[in-house]
């Protein structure tokens, strides 16, 4: 009741006074609103704002890269088939998203438009990874390699239903495949 | 919106609305209703504008069923058609107990802000949804994962809602709900929207639910309309409980005969995993304490005007935008305060009954990546 109480007194105010011509009560009703919007605008503005000053993060400066593209073990070759492709089938958890249908070859889910089923389906990537997904030579910076780690840069961290995750051992190797070139070798 | 994985329980809850139907009284009313959009999205300052945004044409489409059982209860399935495939929008009961007591149960948008109310693309005049409720049609979306709370948010609960009439001229509006919440995987950073609207995540993916409420006041006076609201919400997304957030909101609307004045403020303070090493995991080193912060703030902004010309044609100016403040992954394009303003100038012209067209152009200022323009062009009708 108070807010209509405001509203009768703005809409009294303008006419009231003598020799000024009498507002419209269409033209009082619009100049109430636009006064308790205002109002109300303001306030609620001014309360965020120092919401949102108060709550920001703290945060500290640019770290140095902690990616290198270089290779960790340059005197061996790391297998797609032998040794890349067993960590690429195996099922997590029941989920094969990026896989073939078991027991129905051909016929991948291709979750987010990417298919692991094969070598050359693993490069043409995704929807959003495209032909980043493997960018040989250059581990950090291919997505197929930055969503399997901790930072992964859009969505989720693979597998979907971890923990666990890949283990070092095995994140190294996918980081020196792509750093020896990432061959279907 | 949530993707459909089990089709039947859609399909269960229209048989069993149907059975429902033939053995309720004959005072029953049933009510159809349907909007589809069909957008096209152009980004011209780019050679291929998907390589940043969605593919160019997006379809939506949507069928809703409204059941009455008597005076004081009815219900509700709303199927859709979008990006994602076939989705659930509504799947749900209300009771009505009086004016100041409603109860919702099932599948539904719990009440957050103003937009969310006219999210369907029929009952807005632009093509897409303003940046804080963005779902998808943004430019850079991967960069910046959508909006504050992408609209529509549809997710499993209970909700209690009423109005109460001082006068009438005064109404209030509030509610109170529970639901799943946004979700995320073990050890995220942010809300994994994926997450949100696969069928098997039609269960909770934490077992704790998140909680919020809105309340809004109604002031007519005259020819004028004054909504003021506010909004809030939170809980934990990630699977272990880990990792909180809230979400707050203010809005505006002041309608003056068909002109409508409309602004909205969203604040989402997030809590992000740390990880094992957050050195490797992280962009940005520890605070001035010395310790890395865990959580980032999002917010958004929108300030629209749509202002009728003649019976057929509205024209549109919006201003909206978002900024995001805290660390990011190591792997993010943006920085440690990053933000997006857009700029959008648009038209709906109705062409016949409820059939419209929407033109409109939108100017993106980002502080990660070079502007970018978007033009789109979109058929909307409604049933």
């Amino acid at each position: 009741m108070r807010v209509l109480r405001g509203v009768a007194a703005v809409d009294r105010a303008p006419g009231a006074r003598a020799g000024r011509r009498a507002t419209t009560p269409r033209l009082r009703s619009v100049t109430a609103g636009c006064a308790l919007a205002a109002a109300a605008v303001l306030a609620a503005a001014a309360v965020l704002a120092a919401a949102g000053c108060a709550l920001a993060p703290d945060v500290g400066p640019l770290l140095p890269s902690a990616c290198s593209d270089a290779d960790g073990q340059p005197g061996s070759t790391v297998s797609f088939a032998a040794q890349i492709r067993p960590i690429l089938d195996r099922p997590m958890a029941g989920c094969s998203c990026h896989l073939p249908a078991a027991g129905e070859p051909g016929t991948a889910t291709q979750q987010s438009g990417l298919s692991l089923g094969s070598y050359a389906s693993l490069r043409e990537g995704g929807t959003n990874s495209g032909p980043q997904i493997v960018i040989a030579g250059q581990p950090c910076a291919s997505i197929l390699y930055q969503k399997v780690s901790d930072a992964p840069p859009f969505g989720s961290r693979m597998p979907l239903s971890g923990p666990p995750f890949l283990t070092s051992d095995e994140l190294q190797l996918l980081h020196d495949w792509i750093a020896e070139g990432a061959a279907n070798n | 919106m949530i993707q459909l994985r089990y089709p039947g329980l859609g399909g269960l809850a229209a048989l069993l609305l149907l059975a429902t139907t033939r053995l309720a009284p004959a005072d029953t009313e049933r009510n159809f209703a349907g909007s589809i959009q069909l957008d096209y999205m152009a980004v011209p300052t780019q050679n291929v504008g998907r390589t940043i945004a969605l593919d160019a044409a997006t379809a939506e489409v949507s069928l809703k069923v409204t059941q009455d059982f008597g005076d004081d209860m009815s219900a509700s399935v709303k199927l859709c058609v979008g990006c994602h495939g076939v989705e659930a929008a509504m799947a749900f009961f209300d009771l009505r107990v009086a004016d100041e007591l409603s109860f919702r149960v099932g599948r539904f948008t719990p009440q957050f802000g103003s937009f969310p109310l006219r999210s369907d693309p029929a009952n807005h005049r632009t093509s897409d949804k303003p940046l804080p409720y963005d779902m998808g049609r943004m430019v850079r979306i991967g960069e910046w994962n959508l909006g504050v709370l992408p609209s529509p948010w549809v997710d499993n609960g209970v909700e209690l809602s009423g109005a109460h009439f001082f006068s009438e001229s005064i109404q209030l509006d509030y509610a109170g709900y529970a639901i799943g919440g946004p979700r995320g995987a073990a050890g995220a950073a942010d809300f994994d929207y994926k997450l949100s609207r696969s069928g098997e995540n039609y269960v909770d993916n934490n077992s704790r639910p998140s909680i919020g409420a809105r309340v809004a006041l109604n002031v007519l006076s005259g020819g004028t309309t004054v909504t003021l609201g506010a909004s809030g919400m939170a809980g934990t997304y990630d699977p272990q409980n880990h990792l909180d957030y809230q979400i707050a909101g203010g809005d505006l609307v002041v309608q003056i005969s068909r002109i409508f004045l409309r602004a909205e403020y969203l604040i989402r303070r997030t809590q992000m995993s740390l990880g094992s090493d957050p050195a490797a995991r992280f962009k940005y080193g520890p605070g001035k304490n010395g310790a890395y912060d865990p959580y980032f703030l999002k917010q958004g902004y929108d300030a629209e005007l749509e202002v009728p010309i003649d019976d057929r044609l509205d024209v549109i100016g919006r201003w909206d935008g978002l900024r995001r403040q805290g660390n990011v992954l190591r792997t993010s394009a943006l920085g440690s305060d990053s933000a997006v303003q857009r700029y959008t100038l648009g038209t709906s012209v109705r062409l016949r009954g409820a059939t419209r067209l929407k033109l409109s152009g939108e100017l993106y200022d980002f502080t990660d990546f070079q502007s970018e323009i978007a033009v789109h062009v979109a058929v909307t009708g409604a049933l």
